[in-house]
C-alpha cells in the first residue's frame, strides 16, 4: 500500500520525476493550498478516509500520510452528500 | 494611465480569480459526487473568463498584470486551514462570492471610476449571482439532511470571512484605495 500512496501523490502533485520517498517532508512538495486540498481530496476518496483538521497538522511526512491512510482506511461513512469530495 | 495601486488592486482581482478556477477545475475533476460535476465545471469556466476579463482590462489599460500569489483565498486559508469535504468548500464558496458582490458593489460606488473598470465589474456582479444560486441550491439539500452541521459550518465561516476582510482592509494599498468606503 505505501508504494500505491507514494505514486497516488506523485500523480495527483504531478511531481514527474522527482524522487519522493516516506521521508520526504510534505511542504516541499505541496506548493499551495489548492494542491493540498486536491491531495486530500484524491486520497479521501480512494481510501474512504475523512482527515479532520487536528489530524492534518501532525502530517509532516509522507510516511505521516501512509501511516494515517493505513489506520484509518474505510472508516469514513460519508451518509449525505457533500461530506466527501 | 492607471496608478501602480490600481494595478495592484486588479492584479489581486485577477488572482483570486484564477484561484478559484484552478481549484473548481481540479474538484470538477476528482469529485465523486455525480451531480456537481456540471454547475462546477461551469462555475470553474466562468472564474477563469473572469480572470481573463481583469488580465484584458489591465492590458487594455496598458498594463501588465502583477504576480500576486497571495489571494483572498490564501488568506482564507491560511485562518481555517484545509477544508475537509465539500461541504465546507460550499460553505467557503457561498460566503467568498457574497463578499465579492458585496466588494465589487462598494467598489462601483467610487468616483471617477475608469470605464474600463467599471465594466468588468458590473460583470462581475452579474456573474457571481449565478455562483450564489447554485451553491445556495446544494447547501439547502444538505440542510434538509442535517441543518445543525450546516449552519455550525456556516457560522464559523462567517466569522472568519469578517476577521479576513477586516484584516485585508487594514493592509495597503487596500486601506489607502478603499479609505472612507469600508463599512465600520
Amino acid at each position: 500500500m505505501k508504494n500505491e500512496i507514494i505514486e497516488i501523490i506523485r500523480t495527483t502533485l504531478s511531481l514527474g520525476e522527482k524522487s519522493i520517498n516516506e521521508n520526504t517532508e510534505i511542504e516541499k512538495i505541496i506548493e499551495s493550498s489548492i494542491d493540498a486540498i486536491e491531495l486530500i481530496a484524491v486520497l479521501s476518496n480512494k481510501y474512504k478516509i475523512r482527515i479532520e483538521p487536528k489530524d492534518l497538522n501532525r502530517i509532516k511526512k509522507v510516511r505521516d500520510i501512509v501511516s494515517y491512510i493505513e489506520k484509518n482506511k474505510g472508516k469514513s461513512k460519508t451518509k449525505i452528500k457533500l461530506e466527501g469530495f | 494611465m492607471i496608478t501602480k495601486e490600481d494595478l495592484y488592486i486588479l492584479s489581486y482581482y485577477r488572482a483570486s480569480e484564477l484561484a478559484g478556477a484552478l481549484l473548481f477545475g481540479k474538484l470538477a475533476m476528482i469529485t465523486e459526487i455525480d451531480d456537481i460535476r456540471i454547475p462546477m465545471t461551469r462555475h470553474c469556466a466562468e472564474e477563469a473568463e473572469h480572470a481573463w476579463l481583469w488580465t484584458k482590462a489591465i492590458k487594455d489599460l496598458g498594463e501588465i498584470p502583477i504576480k500576486v500569489t497571495k489571494t483572498y483565498q490564501t488568506h482564507y486559508g491560511a485562518a481555517i486551514g484545509i477544508p475537509k469535504n465539500m461541504l465546507e468548500i460550499f460553505c467557503l464558496t457561498q460566503i467568498l462570492e457574497k463578499r465579492v458582490v458585496k466588494h465589487f458593489s462598494m467598489h462601483l460606488t467610487m468616483p471617477k471610476l475608469n470605464p474600463v473598470v467599471k465594466k468588468v465589474l458590473i460583470k462581475m456582479v452579474d456573474d457571481e449571482k449565478y455562483h450564489l444560486d447554485w451553491v445556495k441550491e446544494k447547501l439547502d439539500e444538505y440542510s434538509e439532511a442535517d441543518k445543525k452541521t450546516l449552519e455550525k459550518t456556516m457560522k464559523k465561516f462567517i466569522e472568519v470571512d469578517k476577521q479576513t476582510y477586516k484584516e485585508l482592509s487594514l493592509r495597503e494599498p487596500f486601506k489607502t484605495y478603499f479609505k472612507g468606503y469600508y463599512e465600520e
